[in-house]
This record gives C-alpha cells, structure tokens and sequence, in this order.
C-alpha cells in the first residue's frame, strides 16, 4: 500500500486491514505492523484513526448479553438438535408383546414395596460418562452400571440427564432407559464393555447404538459393547431380558447366555437363565432364531418355541409354550397357567426378594394358575395363600415358611 | 491502491472451516458438530439485532436441522460463515414473515471495558452515528467490522448487488469518518501511540 492510499475511506474499505483490527491486531498482523512502522507520523494517525472508527463500531455491535452463550449452553442446544433430527428420521419402535389379553386370569393382591437407593446426582452436560453419575459402592438395591473401566455408577429414580459423550455417542439416561445413539460420525473403538446390573424386583431398557431394545428383568446382568463395527453385536446376559433386535442381514446379533448361544439378523425373543433356573431357555415371538450350544449344536426355532438347554447338557430341547407367560414380567407381571408350587419357587423368590421354604411336602404339588402384578407385594400374596389356599406363613428376616393350616 | 486477492485474504480458519464442511457432507458428524460450536455465538449475535433471544435459538436450530435433513443436496459452499449467515437470514425472515424483519442494534449501551481514558462522549457519539444510519446501513456495517464480511459476500448473504452494497458502504463510511474528528481525547490518545 502507498502511503497516498492511506486514506480513512480506503482503510475502511480495505478487507484485509478490518480484519486486523477487528482480530485484535492478530490476523494480516505482519503486513499491517510492517506498513506501520514506516510512516510518517501524520499518516500513522490517519491508519490509527480508521483502526479507531472500526473499533468503536464493532464495540456497539457487540452483545453485553452474550455471557449465557457458554460452551456449555452450545452444548445443550447442539443435543436438542441432534434429538430433533433422531426423531424424525427413526421411526419409535413398539414394543410388541399385548399383555393385556392375559388380564383374564384372576388378580392377586397387593402392597407396595419400598423400593430404597436412594442417590442424588445433578447433571452436567460435558462429555464424561462418570460425569453424570455418582459412584456408588454395591447396593443391591440399585439399578448399576458398570463402566468399561470397572467403575460403578447407580441410576435412582432421580436419575435423568442428556449427554453427548465426547466419542460422539448421545445417552440419554433415567430411571427406566438407558438410550445410546450414534451419531453418524461417532467414532470407532468403542468396544469396551459395559455391564447393567438390575437388582431385585427392578426392570431396565437398554437401548444399544443399533436401535435394538433389551428389556432387562430383575436381578440380571446385561454386558454390552457400543461398537459401531456391523460385525461386532454382541451382548452376554446373566437372568433374564426380552429383546427386540433391530433388523441387519449383514450383521447378525449373538447373545451368549450361559451355554447358549443365540443368533439372529432382526426380531423378539426372550432369554432366561437364572443360575437357580439350571437351564438357559430362549423363547421366540416373532421372525426366526438360531440357538447353539457349545457341542456345536444348533438348531433354528419357530416363534412360540421354546429352546432349552440345561447345564452341562448338550442337546437343545424344543417346546411350545404360552409367549405372553414367558414375557409377561416385561409388563410387571407374572404368569401361572396350572403349575406346580415347587416350580415357582425360584421365580417367587426372585419377585419377592425372600426364600420361600416348602415345610409341608404336600405343599410342593399345588398347582397354581393366576397372574401376579408388581404392585402387588409380599403379604397381599400371603394373605392371598391364607385365605383362597389354607396356607399359612410365618416371616422371619428374608424367611417365608409356608405351611399347611392345621 | 493494492487490493489483496481474496485468496490472501482467507485465513487459515477460514479453510479450516471449509474443511470440516467437506467431512461433514462425507457424513462425519463430529465435523458438524464442530461447525455448529464455531458458529452459534456469531449467528446468534448477529440474530439479536433482528429478534428476541429464544426466537434465535430456535431460529439457529432450525438452520442446522435443515442443514442435516437437506446435506444431501447442498454441496460444497464456498465460504461456510457466509452459507450459515445466509441460511440463517433467511430463516429469520421465514419466521416473521407477517412482521417486518428490520436489523437494529440492541438496546444495552456497551461500556468499553479496556480503556479508561476513552470518555462516554465518544461511545454516545459512535452510538448516535449508528443509530442515524438506515437498517440496511447498519446491517452492512455489521457485517463489514463486526464479522468481517467482504463486498461480495455481503452482496450474495442480503441477496443484492454487488453495486448496491459498495454504494450502501460508501455511504455508511462517508458517515463514519467524521467520527472522532472533534475529539481532543481520541487524537491524545493517537499521539500516545
């Protein structure tokens, strides 16, 4: 620039020189500290005017408000975008099981159960799953996560949070769901580990990066990797979960349960192998499966199937059952179509969170057929027994005795 | 006088930004997101000047949800301030499309923080300047020494000649230079220097 071109119009239309100014002297910082240093003093004043004007102006533009535009802010703002956008493009999934048909069977009773855990977190959006939760030593009362890292974190019923984890997975959290969704552009390496632990009597959803929905039953153990890699859709489950496996033909999705090995493209079943069960079984609901065992048998089961394989055992066993019994904890309850009181035992246990013991050997061949809800506890059963059955029970601790009325 | 060719002009940020545009459209989401957090503060400043607060937000959420709905089909952009403050613009002016749409600048008197010397006189002065200056004028303005704008970027983000906006500007800064004139603390200022 000639010093005859060192004019407060031509520095005010001359792009480069703004943007020194408005850069705080930063950018075209060489060129513009060069063309200063060699002026005459007049035309220095004339450059430092403009600088002057362009200052001032940019000071009015500036928003004395602005301070709530923190990164954290963006942050959030950038997550109710990215939930916009997953909404309208992934269509919600059902769930498909219609419980509702089996309100026929008579009611039992009811009580609440004080469900306890009570933990306090309040949410910050940053990127750290730990974060946004608050470490906990064991408490089997809790509903827990474990993180690839072997940390423990517990969801309450305050628990409800939003995050984008800095891989670029979205979570959203709260005491029913944990939902983990990739964004397009989420990274890879994601395949460490993590464990849900649902304790007693408490249900969880599991919503994995690939839209499948794992409903976990109480007392169970789901582990699971957030990979986006199609080959890699594993899970490993301890108790009982109900899965809806979203839909791949070129990535299919295994469940190792005990044993039992279950691998699908895209569809519903149920899994059971509580260690007391002494058997893995799968049930189908819908579409296809096809269930192995480690002898390398398998075999392909047909919705209303149920495939069991017991432990040690090698063949898998194939029999229909009633799918609404077998799912009917998904909704809060349980199932009993003329079975023995013996066989439920373990399944009582599990509801109640006690030990039922048989004193009366008779006892262990009454049948039972009925339905009995979540919300329904513990001595509402017993009175239930008392009254319609002639049992009679005696609570000590997490001891039912139960015994015939003499 | 030398004009800097525009590729002098473009700073390293400026390619950096094109950049992560590039990836995004190949579908990285992590760019986008990038591209999102460069950008919110400046649009959402620039929007203040044309609507209340929560409006812009949801004006800027608009934007970019449009941006990932339709990335398909917008391509490469040459500048992506520019293509964001335009697609913004216009979504703005979707939003009151019954009311009148009119640039203007908020309401607060900014107090300069860094330099004592400087009295209010000069900053009620800038202010008064700014204030006789037409929407259309100050909006240039704006973008010219507050974002950093150039003639044809502006031209193609207002949707007007090229013309139209050196003619604008012009007169803008024929207003602008009286400024600090008259004032004996801005020129004791000057000789400090």
């Amino acid at each position: 620039m000639q010093h005859s071109d060192i004019t407060i119009d031509n520095l005010l239309n001359n792009d480069s020189f703004i943007a020194w100014v408005i850069s705080d002297r930063e950018q075209h910082s060489e060129y513009w500290n060069g063309i200063k240093k060699g002026l005459p003093k007049d035309i220095a004043e004339t450059l430092e005017r403009a600088a002057k004007i362009i200052e001032k102006v940019k000071a009015q533009y500036a928003d004395s408000d602005e301070n709530h535009i923190t990164s954290d802010f963006i942050q959030q703002q950038y997550i109710k975008l990215l939930e916009a956008y997953n909404t309208k493009t992934t269509s919600p999934k059902t769930k498909v099981v219609k419980i509702q048909t089996v309100l026929k069977y008579a009611a039992v009773l009811v009580l609440m159960l004080s469900i306890s855990g009570i933990y306090y977190y309040s949410g910050r959006i940053d990127g750290a799953f730990e974060n946004h939760l608050i470490s906990t030593t064991y408490n089997s009362k809790d509903i827990l996560i474990e993180t690839p890292d072997h940390k423990f974190f517990v969801i309450d019923d305050s628990t409800k949070n939003n995050w984008l984890a800095d891989n670029g997975i979205f979570v959203s959290v709260n005491n029913e769901q944990i939902k983990f969704v990739a964004s397009d552009g989420a990274k890879e390496g994601l395949g460490e580990l993590f464990k849900v632990y649902t304790p007693n009597n408490k249900l969880y959803h599991v919503i994995l990066t690939d839209g499948t929905s794992i409903e976990l039953n109480g007392n169970s153990i789901l582990t699971f990797g957030l990979s986006k890699e199609p080959n890699k859709r594993n899970v490993a489950l301890i108790g009982e979960a109900f899965f809806d496996v979203a839909r791949n033909e070129h990535a299919p999705f295994t469940v190792q349960s005990s044993d039992l090995s279950v691998t699908v493209l895209g569809t519903e079943f149920n899994i059971s192998n509580y260690p007391e069960n002494g058997y893995t079984s799968t049930t189908l609901i819908e579409g296809s499966v096809e269930v192995s065992s480690p002898a390398n048998k398998s075999i392909v089961i047909k919705p209303g199937n149920q495939a069991r394989l017991y432990k040690g055992g090698e063949d898998i066993e194939i029999q229909n059952v009633d799918v609404q019994e077998v799912v009917a904890w998904t909704s809060g309850r349980m199932i009993f179509n003329d079975e023995k009181f013996v066989d439920l035992i373990p399944q009582l246990n599990r509801w109640y969170g006690v030990n039922f013991i048989l004193s009366d050997e008779e006892l262990s061949n009454v049948r039972f057929t009925g339905t009995l809800k979540k919300e329904n506890d513990l001595t509402h059963f017993l009175q239930m027994l008392k009254y319609t059955e002639g049992i009679n029970y005696e609570i000590s601790d997490k001891e039912v005795k139960l015994f015939i009325n003499q | 006088m030398v004009k800097l060719t525009p590729k002098e002009l473009s700073s390293p940020e400026n390619t950096e930004q094109e950049n992560l545009w590039k990836l995004f459209l190949e579908g990285d989401m992590n760019a986008f997101r990038s591209l999102y957090s460069a950008h919110y503060k400046m649009l959402y400043n620039f929007g203040k000047k044309y609507l209340p607060p929560t409006e812009v937000e949801d004006c800027i959420h608009d934007t970019f949800l449009n941006i990932l709905h339709y990335r398909n089909n917008i391509g490469e952009v040459k500048k992506v301030k520019t293509y964001l403050f335009k697609s913004f613009r216009n979504q703005l002016l979707k939003t009151k499309k019954s009311k009148q749409v009119e640039f203007h600048l908020t309401k607060e008197i900014n107090i300069d923080n860094g330099d004592p010397v400087e009295n209010e006189a000069i900053l009620k002065e800038v202010k008064k300047l700014i204030e006789q200056l037409s929407p259309r004028e100050k909006e240039i303005v704006y973008l010219k020494y507050f974002q950093n704008f150039n003639n044809h970027e502006i031209s193609d983000l207002l949707n007007i000649k090229y013309q139209t906006v050196r003619n604008i500007l012009a007169g803008a800064i024929k207003k602008l230079r009286t400024l600090g004139k008259d004032y004996i603390h801005l020129l004791f200022l000057l000789i400090k220097d």
